[in-house]
């Protein structure tokens, strides 16, 4: 498994970072990451990857939901993040057809540290098409927004719902798809299912 | 030739390591997500005394790249000697470009003011914050404070609003008062004046604060719901400066720094200096606007 | 005229920078070299890498010479130092009974295993100006080591010998205060400290905090300001091994740093009925050989396991917080710092509730305590 050459731990970092910052902070808005000739597993998305990257070291974990040892392997030595179970990982890989039992069961933080719920990075086929469209208010979003995902089980999106009624606690979506396009919603969003 | 590089200084592009730049990153997407929360994060120690503004350059030198236009300023001063030292060590850290001009700016870092001028979707906003938590004044500790937001247990405060009505006659908190951020969490403003707090909220651009005495981290995303703590008869107001003018501009609708001459004369001129820059030479002013401004006589 | 804080704000800094540079070199002495720091002012140098938080005496020193002798700008140089270095091991637990020891005493005892050894101490001299300092030459010190010889003792290896708390421990004396306490083991420097914290992270804070804070406050706790008075079980000073484990996982040594630690025994009554009394310890380490911060600190770990409520050194937040030298030091300074702005606001709110008493026309107290009459009328 090798260390990817081209990704620059400092300007890539910080400019991804920018874009993800960016899309967390105004829920259902795509945002593109500059492309670049990653090879990563299959069954993970440059995107993905990239999000990955930015985030990622040895201070956190991760889960690979499905137990792909490739695409952990991957996380590992380009981040040199440590694998966790799902219940504990602060960074959860997934994708977007997964099972609800995932949201179910990643942390979600308490009452007095909700920082502490997770993170889903949610791979789907496509960001902006598709026929589940969503309708997101809340913090970071002017009025109402609307979002076109296909590759996203509406299971998931209902277990998500349920799982940050409760907020503050919950955990934060970050979607990516093959064309290096990424959005998010965060546990302050109200989804509605069109 | 062996050269001898044990005294060579070199530096981190932004002076932090990039683990540490990691974690602030991770910390303020989880303070976006959860508007008003304060994340505690580990505040490394910075070549900048504790209390003069480490926080707020924990949030810039962990986001900013080659492109940012850096804006930073003091009491609404570019010029302010510890603006001017600040801006001074992000430039030589990151040697990205620096500017006075509000409009012009991608990042802009403040210390107890938000610009006059309108701040815009394609800018961020870092506040240095010296005490995150709003509770402090009504209970010391810790432990309890974190409980307190936990189950949005905020009687204490309230009722502190209440005893300060009744002793005299309006709620005499002046800079920093508290909002509620998104109907949940209570929220320090950090020493901003009452007239900027009406801009917080609803706005186009996301407000990031960094408290790195205290080793909290908090963020309002743009068009979050952000309202002062008010009683329904009893509500917020902006200062009233009563129809004082600035008298190197005859502008009235911004916040003035009352200013004492050698005779004891007094005046009043524009406190945000780039704006006053602006109204003097005549350049095009874009201020911001909501309900409090719009009611001040013109 | 006075510091305007307004334009010229850059030029006035630069001048500031300049002139207190000025200030250090005007003299025209000859350059304190960082050696002659490193040797002569040794307890200086241990101090500011203490609180500083590195072991590292040539930069300690070399700070102290930066900041002209103010150990809290020089403790706060190194603290900034410590970001810029990349983190690559935690040692292995060092045990200090592999001190190689230069002092170890205990008041607790009369004799002790392996004997009282006072070591470099000024605790019995007396403190009599010694003018014939300014007449110090090379010379003066090359006779007094001349006649010193070689008498110093090599440190002694504490191995072999039993520490004064495995005595008590032995004899069943010595109890853990609380069975069930935290036993978290948290690296305050990459994460902020929460409340209640557990003991690790308030043995680390307390590593280096400020030795002047920790002082006052247990001081503070044996004036009847705590619930807790001491004696010293033992404290030693000396130098301890440190090893890491190497990414093979082979645990490799890679030197000595100094150190002086302090057991501090007191007397636990009993909780329950039936229970019987027993002794209980507090613990202080620190770098180099500062014997008051290893007793404060000792003084104050056990005062916080007790907490009873009333007293400051008995208060986790209030001990940990406000000993923080360098937040202690920038907070407070940071009052230079304008706040015109924040005064300005409350101008306008003190001025708005003199217009309403005038108004009323009578004097603001009274009008205020009108208005508490009239919160108080039945509906």
């Amino acid at each position: 498994m090798q260390r990817e050459t081209v990704y620059d731990p400092v300007f890539d970092a910080q400019q991804h970072y920018r874009v993800l910052l960016d899309a967390m902070a105004r829920p259902g808005k795509i945002n593109i990451l500059p492309g670049m000739p990653l090879t990563p597993p299959p069954g993970l998305s440059g995107a993905a990857a990239l999000v990955g990257f930015a985030l990622l070291d040895g201070d956190v974990s991760f889960c690979v939901e499905g137990g792909d040892a490739a695409i952990a392997r991957y996380l590992a030595v380009n981040t040199a993040s440590r694998q966790e179970d799902l219940a504990n990982a602060d960074f959860v890989f997934a994708v977007g057809l997964a099972l609800p039992a995932v949201v179910e069961r990643m942390k979600k933080g308490s009452l007095s540290y909700p920082d502490e719920g997770a993170t889903l990075v949610l791979d789907v086929d496509g960001l902006g098409v598709g026929q589940l469209s969503l309708t997101l208010t809340g913090p970071g979003v002017k009025g109402r927004k609307t979002i076109s995902v296909s590759g996203l089980s509406l299971s998931l999106v209902e277990a998500l719902q349920e799982c940050n009624a409760e907020f503050p606690l919950g955990v934060d979506l970050v979607m990516t798809d093959a064309s290096f396009r990424v959005a998010c919603i965060p546990r302050s969003s109200r989804v509605q299912i069109n | 030739m062996i050269e001898n590089t044990k005294y060579k200084n070199r530096w981190n592009f932004a002076f932090i390591d990039e683990s540490t730049k990691k974690e602030i990153r991770r910390k303020l997407l989880k303070a976006v997500a959860i508007p008003g929360y304060q994340c505690p994060y580990s505040s490394p120690e910075m070549p900048i005394s504790r209390g003069w503004g480490t926080g707020g350059l924990h949030v810039t030198l962990a986001i900013i790249g080659r492109e940012d236009i850096f804006k930073i300023i003091d009491q609404g001063s570019d010029a302010s000697v510890n603006a001017c030292n600040l801006r001074d060590f992000v430039h030589a850290m990151t040697g990205c470009g620096t500017t006075f001009d509000t409009r012009k700016a991608t990042l802009i870092q403040t210390r107890h003011r938000i610009t006059e001028e309108a701040l815009t979707d394609k800018q961020i906003y870092v506040l240095q914050v010296p005490q995150p938590e709003p509770l402090r004044s009504v209970e010391r500790y810790e432990y309890r404070t974190r409980q307190m937001h936990g189950e949005a247990d905020y009687a204490k405060m309230w009722v502190s609003l209440y005893e300060s009505y009744v002793r005299h006659g309006d709620i005499l908190l002046g800079a920093g008062y508290p909002v509620r951020v998104n109907g949940r969490y209570i929220m320090a403003t950090t020493p901003i004046p009452r007239w900027d707090i009406p801009n917080l909220h609803q706005a186009e651009t996301p407000y990031l604060f960094g408290a790195g005495r205290e080793k909290r981290l908090y963020a309002i995303p743009p068009h979050t719901t952000v309202e002062p703590l008010e009683f329904e008869d009893v509500r917020f107001h902006i200062e009233d400066f009563s129809g004082a003018l600035c008298y190197q501009t005859g502008y009235g609708k911004a916040f003035l720094d009352e200013i004492y001459g050698d005779d004891g004369s007094r005046q009043w001129v524009v406190n945000d200096s780039n704006f006053l820059d602006k109204l003097k030479n005549g350049e095009t002013i874009v201020p911001f606007m909501n309900p409090y401004l719009e009611k001040l006589p013109s | 005229m006075g510091y305007v804080a307004v334009k010229g704000g850059a030029d006035a800094i630069a001048h500031a920078r300049e002139l207190v540079e000025f200030y250090r070199l005007r003299e025209q002495t000859p350059p304190v070299t960082v050696r002659q720091i490193s040797s002569q002012m040794r307890l200086a140098v241990d101090k500011v890498m203490g609180e500083g938080g590195l072991y590292a005496p040539e930069y300690a020193a070399i700070a102290l010479k930066q900041s002209e002798g103010e150990v809290f700008e020089a403790a706060f140089i190194l603290r900034a130092f410590i970001t810029t270095l990349q983190r690559r091991y935690y040692s292995e637990t060092i045990d200090t009974r592999e001190m190689f020891i230069r002092r170890k005493i205990s008041a607790s005892f009369r004799e002790i295993p392996g004997g009282q050894v006072l070591g470099p101490t000024r605790d019995y001299t007396q403190r009599l100006l010694d003018t014939s300092l300014a007449e110090e030459t090379a010379e003066t010190v090359s006779q007094f080591l001349t006649k010193f010889g070689d008498r110093a003792e090599k440190p002694v290896e504490a191995g072999p010998y039993d520490k004064v708390v495995d005595l008590l421990r032995r004899e069943g004396l010595l109890k853990p205060v609380n069975a069930d306490e935290d036993r978290a083991l948290k690296d305050i420097t990459r994460e902020a400290i929460r409340f209640p914290a557990p003991r690790s992270a308030r043995l680390q804070m307390m590593a280096r905090a400020e030795t002047g804070g920790l002082m006052a406050l247990g001081y503070s706790s044996l004036r009847g300001f705590g619930n807790t008075h001491p004696i010293v079980g033992e404290l030693r000073y000396g130098s301890v091994p440190v090893r890491v484990k190497d990414p093979t996982g082979r645990v490799r040594y890679i030197g000595r740093i100094e150190v002086t630690e302090a057991e501090m025994v007191t007397e636990m009554p009993s909780g329950k009925k039936n229970e019987v009394p027993h002794f209980t310890m507090g613990y202080g380490l620190c770098f180099g050989q500062n014997d008051t911060k290893a007793i404060n600190m000792g003084i104050l770990d056990r005062n916080m396991r007790s907490p009873d409520g009333r007293s400051p050194a008995t208060d986790q937040e209030f001990v940990l917080y406000h000993t923080e030298g360098v937040e202690g030091m920038g907070f407070t300074n940071h009052l230079k710092l304008p706040h015109y702005v924040s005064f300005q606001a409350s101008l306008s709110n003190v001025r708005a509730a003199m217009r309403r008493a005038d108004a009323a026309n009578v004097a603001p107290e009274v009008s205020a305590a009108n208005g508490r009459e009239n919160a108080k009328e039945p509906a």
